[in-house]
């Protein structure tokens, strides 16, 4: 016999006064300058809100109610001059997990959501205003995979990104946009400027149409050039280096713990003083040595 | 003027999810855990329709709650019911995905300070959260001493918390930083990439500092492609492989150099019997001639 889940709000959602409602953490000001902010304001001006508030029972003191879970929300309430909103009373007063527990949606997943809804006849302009973008935005989203071979969608699958990094990648042969997509996963660098870096790199045999430009104005083609040829030889080597780097950290960390423990043994320090004195020397410099950074610039050693 | 909603339970089988979407399992894992320990914090949303077999509802939102429902063994969920057309739905159920803040984890922890704050003990906190204990004694701890970056390591998964917390001990002194790295690698609660994960984070926290400082929020609205911003991001990408690509020849160089070193001290008897002598011939493997690691002989 299965439990029954408990439930963790009262009965039904109720309306309280946005002056009711007592914020348990502090909201920066800069958020309402963000993209995301923008939307959550734009989507209560066109369809109100869709979850209630979620608040604790009054203070019967104050008559206050503190909010749990909706402070952006609230906020933007508050922006647009609403008076009331729906409220349901929580059983407990934390506010930690309905946040946590958000499990945010992947930009190819954002695709194939806004493609259903238009396909199922959901008006271009409704969606757009709803979600306060332009129908162009709209469109790129819904276009987002148009040109992009399988094996990229499967990389960047639980990915943020813009939609105009495809922009670039769909100009390149198949091969080649796995390999850019590799790169960004690697260098986790997902800009729109290095896509199009990443195609300025890309030599015209590996364009999907070798005999158009790349589309990138104000690049000269000695310029392409240079950063083709550099750009295929440091990824080459770099790919190499990815694989042994991590251990030879980790190496380093354990051989420099225990020249450490010979240094500072007066007993060995001497000896080595007598015998090898550069060697001590060496080894106290490596010694001193406490970060990764210092591994690159110090090119003393052999 | 529509009717307002109404809580009713709702059985899940009538429920039709016009626009599903997959999710991350390790996410929905812990939705379905936190359900299951905690209750469901807050209902779904559907509409109703008319069917012939009795109602219908479809998801306006809450497919995640749904599936933990499902997973747990329930057949009805609570839900609000409102008034709503397929299109409405349609867009309702994209608002809720797309709409949304998604918070940072100092946003987070601000309600696990907002109940330490209003006087609930750690053992109260962790029950109301399903959050294990020390985990939350750990964070409160470290935001006291304002370890932004190790929190927000720790809770991303890139550090444990008892790595993290020595560090913070350690406080700014290198060479205790170090050694901590150290004793993590020993006692085996680091391992492979996490070193070099918690070696970044340790450079980062003594150049940058342990806060965010005063950074705004992000914007990223409109980036606009110029030739010279291209150039830019072009070369700061190169520049940062040939950079790590430098870092690895030095770290290689100097792993050669100390080994190469090791093997000649170690071929010298008198040298080796110092070792002996002041208990250090325990070292790693890579500076040992043998390679096997562990003790000399």
């Amino acid at each position: 016999m299965t439990e029954k889940v408990q439930i963790g709000f009262e009965g039904q959602a109720i309306h309280l006064g946005l002056d009711k409602l007592l914020p348990t953490r502090s909201v920066q000001p800069e958020v309402r300058k963000t993209r995301k902010f923008a939307q959550i304001l734009s989507s209560i001006r066109e369809i109100g809100l869709i979850e209630p508030l979620i608040v604790t029972p009054a203070d019967l003191a104050s008559g206050l109610h503190m909010l749990l879970d909706g402070h952006l929300r609230l906020l933007a309430m508050r922006d647009l001059g609403l008076a009331t909103t729906a409220c349901l009373v929580s059983r407990d007063d934390e506010g930690y997990t309905y946040n946590k527990r958000v499990n945010r949606l992947a930009t190819v997943q954002e695709h194939y959501m806004v493609l259903r809804a238009l396909e199922r006849g959901v008006p271009e302009d409704r969606l757009a205003k709803a979600l306060d973008l332009n129908i162009v935005s709209l469109r790129r989203k819904r276009d987002l995979l148009d040109g992009i071979c399988p094996e990229v969608e499967e990389m960047l699958k639980d990915r943020n990104f813009s939609a105009d990094i495809m922009r670039y990648l769909r100009k390149m042969k198949p091969q080649r946009q796995i390999e850019c997509a590799d790169l960004m996963c690697s260098m986790n660098n997902f800009s729109v400027n290095y896509a199009g870096a990443l195609l300025a790199a890309t030599t015209s045999d590996q364009l999907l149409e070798p005999s158009q430009t790349k589309g990138l104005k104000g690049l000269s083609s000695a310029e392409i050039s240079r950063m083709e040829q550099e750009m295929s030889l440091v990824q080459s080597r770099f790919k190499v280096i990815e694989q042994s780097y991590s251990n030879d950290v980790l190496n380093m960390v354990l051989a420099r713990g225990y020249l450490n423990k010979l240094v500072s043994n007066k007993a060995v320090a001497s000896y080595l003083q007598r015998r090898q004195p550069d060697l001590l020397e060496e080894f106290r410099s490596i010694v001193k040595i406490t970060s990764i950074e210092d591994d690159a610039n110090v090119s003393k050693v052999a | 003027m529509k009717k307002a909603p109404v809580m009713e339970d709702v059985p899940i089988e009538a429920i039709e999810i016009l626009n599903p979407r997959e999710r991350n399992q390790k996410v929905f894992q812990e939705l379905v855990e936190s359900i299951r320990l905690l209750g469901l914090k807050k209902p779904i949303t559907v509409a109703e329709r008319s069917g012939a077999g009795g109602k219908r509802y479809i998801l306006v939102c809450g497919q995640g709650r749904i599936e933990a429902f499902q997973a747990l063994g329930q057949t009805s969920i609570p839900a609000q019911v409102i008034e709503a057309t397929d299109d409405e739905a349609f867009v309702m159920s994209l608002v809720e995905n797309i709409a949304r803040h998604t918070p940072r984890t100092l946003e987070q922890l601000d309600a696990i300070r907002s109940l330490k704050r209003r006087g609930h003990s750690v053992v109260a906190i962790a029950r109301k959260t399903g959050l294990d204990p020390r985990w939350v004694s750990g964070m409160l701890e470290l935001l006291e001493k304002g370890e932004q970056r190790l929190v927000t390591a720790v809770e991303a998964g890139r550090v444990p918390l008892a790595i993290a917390m020595a560090i913070a001990k350690a406080g700014s002194d290198d060479a205790d930083v170090q050694e901590v790295l150290q004793t993590a690698y020993e006692s085996g609660d680091l391992r492979g990439k996490k070193v070099l994960t918690v070696k970044r984070l340790i450079d980062e926290r003594r150049r940058a500092g342990k806060g965010y400082g005063q950074k705004g929020t992000r914007q990223n609205r409109g980036q606009r492609l110029t030739s010279s911003a291209l150039v830019r991001a072009y070369n700061r990408e190169v520049e940062r492989q040939k950079m790590l690509i430098r870092k690895a020849d030095g770290v290689q160089q100097r792993l050669a150099f100390v080994s190469g070193a090791m093997t000649r001290l170690l071929g010298d008897e008198d040298f080796l019997n110092l070792l002996r002598a002041e208990g250090l011939t325990s070292m790693p493997a890579i500076l040992d001639p043998g390679k096997n690691g562990g003790e000399l002989r």
